[in-house]
């Protein structure tokens, strides 16, 4: 399928990024279309597959060396699984990665998790170009 | 260009007696029965739990009061895996997004106070079904309600979770065993209970269109049916108990035909194929639930109004049972408050707009009929594709259903996105510095603990050696090719928990491996 | 940018040792940093894994590497996939059979082929210097699994393992696929599935027909339970703890 979005020409070397899905929810309908969509938009996208544990998320962003991980989570624990991504990976050195979050998230939370050092919530709905928009400027500035 | 007008030339084909039939007549595309609606509206269920048991059972008791007509459990996730709430896995999930089921004891919890002869019930699990159907099947007899009158539904659906939901628990073989051992155990000891409710809600839900709902869900009920008759079982000793479950989405006329096709397909196969001749073998009954994927986070109070015309087409196409959604359901599970709009929603297109007066209104509408006839066509081509790539199992094995489902998902996110498909509030009439006023239902982070604590005290407290020696008799069981479910409910009865006979199972079943899809 | 790491940090922690892999697969190190990882390399054991796609590759390194490690011993995995010519955009999905297996000993890399030749990124063997350097022996190297694109492999690894599924293992696929000619030894994967011993009479007598391949050990596993693995990696450790 031919993609009319505005997305970015192709670049010379092309951004990595991980992908997970955190805690025991099986709903990856966003998350593969965000995979795809990144794909399309010329990102290497790494995949870690359902039933993440925060261990595993932080872990593979180091060995993957990426700069941003997008983490799915709508299971409603993303109150205690993010934080501990973005713990985990100022432990292991990697402060400088940033974690955004998809999923069913309230505004409250979502202020909340900006405090513990979350990049950005992303809710239902939100158009794919609007997130590939936000990681293509964050790219640019890093 | 769309095709605007629809005349007598669009249903050329169609033989009414042979493709319609009178309501309450093979092959039953009108509806399942004459009196649909007339002495007994729909069940009124909406699909209930979050937190410890008895924060959900005090859920199911104010709906009830509200005029629910039946009872809908919503398990949370490491239930809906299998694994107790003081497993490492369940961390930060428990009772967040349903009710944290570990034993008997929390079962009782969940039930208490409410006659299990009276209210039908309908439990959303799937992997460690029969697990929680043994825990159901120990609270009645501990209630002293005989199983004969207990009635409601089991979703038991393993199938479309390695299609689409992604909450497995065991390999799909050893899964289909415990499906026909629950069919037959059901058929003796159980007769009023629905055994299983193929879905399609959830394929549905994961990006599929319509003919794919339709097409997949119907081969997975009827590779049911095949297991059910290779594990020795008379078609009509347990197709009369299936009953399925869709999808209510935003096209509206295009989900009352889908209802339609699927009660002709089902009935004409059943008859053709697997040679059914009790009339209740034919006859697809089925649960509705509105689509959550059309709830929009955007201009929430839009939410009842979509919900309210997908609840229409559900009525209008002659569902047994429906739910219908909150409006807040985009941000986190329902409140009481949104959770009982939901259910007046259902409650007015029952008693004030008149759509029930008449069965199945539309039939014989040109666009309609055709609308029915071209989902049955799409459908048969869809069965036929899954029969050449090997069957169902093969289908799920190398991935088949999961690309499909992804493409189509895709496919529909960028018509939104390039505006060929609108979405009021999202990519047109949108405001974008709304802000939103809604109360959200919390669920307090304590009740992890508390969930667990509960679980300790009961390890403390039962015996050690029936446990055990319930177990080891589920080990035999499962190594032998006998019928599980007694030593289920045994296992139930000793207060083994949820975790430990999944695990018990799991040492004999394995694990099942998905393929990578994306 | 430019590599700023002197070589001796690799074995300070994964961090310095993934963005080295990220300057590899950039074009960005110095020639002199290339020809001394392609030195280090000879100090690890290099399998390499290749076969159609489906044939259950992944799931077969994930039980390799349970089965090849000893307490405390470093290993790591390198997994390829390729990049779309459209975009330059690719899918990395070779984690998610490895996901339960984390710990501190084990790095897992994706890596996108980026318009490469042969079934691996240009910046692999690079890579593998690096992970030998910092101590990972031995290193899994999984292939696109293009079949005949794959045989360049074949030049730099110790061993070159073809994986094969039931229903990709008739002669005519295998001839086909150019798979004989780089295989140092075979595995029959899915051997649960109802075609399996006909592929592997198959696989046998097509072996038999030529001098140079009569001698290659055909393995059956059946990945999915890790079945047959530990047989194959006694093999691996047998033949190269003798070197």
């Amino acid at each position: 399928m031919s993609l009319r979005l505005s997305y970015s020409k192709k670049r010379r070397i092309p951004p990595r990024i991980l992908v997970a899905k955190l805690g025991l929810d099986g709903h990856d309908r966003g998350i593969k279309i965000i995979a795809h969509a990144l794909r399309d938009a010329g990102y290497e996208v790494i995949y870690t597959g359902l039933f993440q544990t925060p261990e595993v998320v932080a872990q593979a962003a180091v060995e993957e060396d990426v700069r941003i991980v997008a983490v799915s989570i709508l299971s409603g624990a993303h109150k205690v699984l993010l934080p501990k991504v973005v713990k985990l990976l100022k432990k292991k050195g990697a402060r400088d990665v940033q974690v955004i979050g998809g999923g069913i998230i309230s505004a409250k939370d979502a202020e909340r998790l900006k405090k513990q050092g979350i990049a950005r919530v992303f809710g239902p709905g939100t158009p794919v170009q609007e997130i590939i928009s936000f990681l293509d400027r964050e790219l640019e500035r890093s | 260009m769309k095709k605007r007008i629809y005349t007598a030339r669009d249903i050329r084909g169609l033989k009414p007696r042979r493709d319609l039939g009178v309501p309450g007549t093979f092959p039953y595309t009108r509806a399942i029965r004459a009196d649909l609606y007339e002495n007994r509206f729909w069940t009124m269920r909406l699909f209930s739990g979050f937190g410890l048991p008895d924060e959900t059972n005090r859920r199911f008791h104010y709906l009830l009061k509200q005029g629910e007509t039946g009872l809908s459990v919503a398990f949370d996730l490491p239930t809906l895996l299998g694994y107790d709430s003081d497993d490492p896995q369940a961390e930060g999930e428990v009772g967040r997004c349903g009710v944290a089921i570990d034993s008997l004891e929390d079962m009782e919890l969940l039930f208490s106070k409410i006659h299990l002869d009276q209210v039908s019930t309908s439990m959303t699990i799937n992997g460690p079904a029969a697990i929680l159907y043994a825990m159901y099947l120990a609270c009645a007899k501990k209630k002293g309600v005989p199983w004969s009158k207990i009635r409601g539904t089991l979703q038991n659906d393993c199938l479309k979770e390695y299609i689409a939901q992604n909450t497995w628990t065991f390999p799909p073989v050893p899964a289909l065993r415990l499906i026909t051992d629950i069919f037959a155990f059901s058929a003796r000891h159980v007769p009023k209970f629905n055994t299983i409710s193929i879905s399609g809600y959830h394929i549905r839900e994961a990006g599929a269109t319509a003919a794919q709902e339709l097409g997949f869900t119907l081969a997975n009920g009827f590779t049911y049916v095949e297991a059910g008759i290779r594990a020795g079982l008379a078609v009509d000793a347990f197709a009369p108990r299936l009953s399925f479950f869709f999808n209510s989405h935003l096209n509206f006329f295009e989900e009352i035909a889908k209802y339609r096709a699927a009660r002709k397909l089902w009935a004409q196969t059943m008859k053709r194929r697997f040679k059914a001749r009790e009339e209740q073998s034919l006859k697809l009954r089925f649960h509705t639930q509105t689509a959550g994927c059309t709830l929009t986070r955007q201009q929430p109070y839009n939410n009842i109004v979509r919900t309210a015309y997908q609840a229409l087409a559900a009525v209008l196409g002659g569902t047994q049972s429906l739910h219908t959604n909150s409006l807040d359901e985009t941000f986190s599970l329902p409140s009481d408050e949104t959770a009982k709009l939901a259910l007046r929603t259902q409650q007015i297109l029952a008693h004030e707009t008149g759509v029930t007066q008449v069965v199945d209104p539309l039939g014989g509408s040109y666009y309609v009929e055709a609308l029915t006839a071209g989902l049955e066509h799409q459908a048969r081509e869809i069965l036929n594709e899954i029969r050449r790539e090997g069957g169902v199992l093969a289908c799920i094995e190398s991935g088949w259903f999961q690309r499909e489902i992804a493409r189509s998902a895709y496919a529909e996110q960028m018509a939104i996105e390039r505006r060929e498909k609108i979405v009021v509030g999202v990519n047109a009439y949108a405001e974008p510095d709304e802000k939103s006023a809604l109360h959200i239902l919390e669920v307090s982070p304590a009740i992890e603990q508390k969930q667990c604590r509960r679980l300790k005290g009961l390890k403390k407290k039962r015996s050690a050696r029936r446990v055990q020696r319930a177990l080891d008799r589920l080990q035999e069981r499962a190594e032998s090719q006998q019928n599980l479910m007694p030593s289920l409910v045994e296992a139930a009865l000793s207060n083994a928990t949820l975790g430990e006979m999944t695990r018990t199972l799991k040492g004999v079943f394995g694990e099942y491996e998905p393929p990578t899809v994306l | 940018m430019s590599l700023a790491l002197p070589l001796t940090h690799l074995k300070a922690g994964k961090r310095n040792l993934a963005r080295l892999i990220t300057y590899l697969e950039n074009g960005q190190a110095p020639r002199t940093i290339l020809s001394a990882l392609d030195a280090a390399r000879k100090k690890s054991l290099l399998i390499g894994i290749t076969g159609a796609a489906g044939a259950g590759k992944s799931t077969l390194s994930a039980h390799l590497i349970q089965h090849l490690r000893r307490p405390r011993q470093k290993i790591a995995f390198i997994g390829c996939d390729p990049s779309s010519p459209y975009s330059g955009g690719a899918f990395l999905g070779d984690r998610v059979r490895l996901g339960a297996l984390r710990d501190e000993n084990l790095f897992v890399r994706s890596m996108a082929t980026r318009g490469a030749p042969g079934g691996i990124a240009r910046a692999t063997p690079a890579a593998c210097g690096a992970l030998a350097l910092a101590g990972y022996n031995p290193i899994i190297i999984e292939s696109v699994g293009a079949g005949q694109l794959d045989v360049a492999i074949k030049r730099w690894v110790d061993l070159a393992v073809v994986v094969l599924a039931p229903d990709h293992a008739d002669s005519i696929q295998l001839a086909k696929a150019g798979l004989l000619e780089i295989a140092d030894l075979f595995v029959l994967n899915k051997m649960d599935h109802p075609h399996s011993r006909r592929a592997e009479q198959n696989l046998k007598s097509h072996l038999s027909l030529n001098r140079n391949t009569i001698e290659i050990p055909v393995f059956r596993t059946v990945a999915t339970r890790g079945s047959g693995v530990r047989e194959l990696a006694r093999w691996i450790q047998d033949r190269f703890d003798s070197q």
